[in-house]
């Protein structure tokens, strides 16, 4: 995977760093952090289908995400039809903690 | 195909005869023969016997604040980019264009996501509170 269509995902997705050194990028949804993933160290490209796993997509849907068709919201509903986020629900909260978050 | 094979499937026909039939041995005589007999062993062995084991343990984190509690068990693979050794139990891996580097890698990116996941106490979901959990086992914070 090309560091730019990396930049891309990070983009599209609102993947955050903690740190401007760190290797790790972090997905977030009202206040709760669901997935991570790694950027490129330097210019080296990364293994996508490892970033893929990462990120709790399939092929199609990470082709999509860098193809540009898949969207933040809808990668809400994915992980959201993958029970990775809960349901909502009105009398109860999404995350499992209320601590501060990574960012 | 294996290494042995190949030769097998090579050393018949013509040029070839037998020394011993008793033990098996054959001399090989035309000189292109010969050639051809080492480039498909060299090739078929090259691709069956890497030097890079599969499956590992991961037990030397490089770090001043985390020590190893048990070594992790980590994958390697090929691939277009590289090297990269993983974690399949947390999905983790390092990267690099050799093994060393995706290994020097790997504890860098777990050094982060132990800092990042413990110590930060984040809110997190149920899936990175396994990570965390599974982090646990295998890493511990230096005692001084």
């Amino acid at each position: 995977m090309k560091v730019h269509e990396y930049t891309r995902i990070e983009n599209k997705l609102g993947l955050k760093t903690r740190d401007a050194g760190d290797r790790l990028s972090w997905f977030e949804h009202e206040g709760t952090v669901y997935t991570r993933t790694k950027r490129s160290h330097g210019n080296k490209d990364l293994p996508e289908h490892l970033i893929r796993q990462q990120l709790k997509l399939n092929q199609k849907q990470f082709s999509d995400l860098i193809g540009c068709t898949l969207k933040r919201e809808h990668y809400i509903q994915i992980l959201t039809e993958k029970g990775i986020i809960p349901k909502p629900s009105p009398k109860q909260g999404t995350g499992t903690s209320d601590k501060s978050t990574l960012t | 195909m294996a290494p042995e094979t190949v030769l097998t499937s090579l050393i018949s026909g013509p040029g070839v005869s037998d020394i011993d039939q008793g033990t098996g041995v054959q001399a090989i005589h035309e000189p292109t023969r010969v050639r051809a007999v080492v480039e498909q062993v060299s090739k078929s062995a090259g691709q069956s016997l890497d030097a890079i084991p599969q499956t590992f343990l991961f037990g030397g984190m490089h770090n001043d604040v985390l020590q190893i509690r048990r070594p992790i068990p980590l994958r390697s693979e090929r691939n277009a980019r590289g090297i990269s050794v993983v974690w399949e139990e947390v999905s983790e891996f390092g990267h690099g264009d050799t093994f060393s580097e995706a290994v020097e890698d790997f504890g860098r990116t777990i050094f982060e996501l132990y800092r990042s996941l413990l110590r930060d106490e984040a809110a997190l979901g149920e899936d990175l509170l396994g990570v965390r959990r599974k982090l646990e086992e295998y890493i511990a914070v230096r005692s001084r």
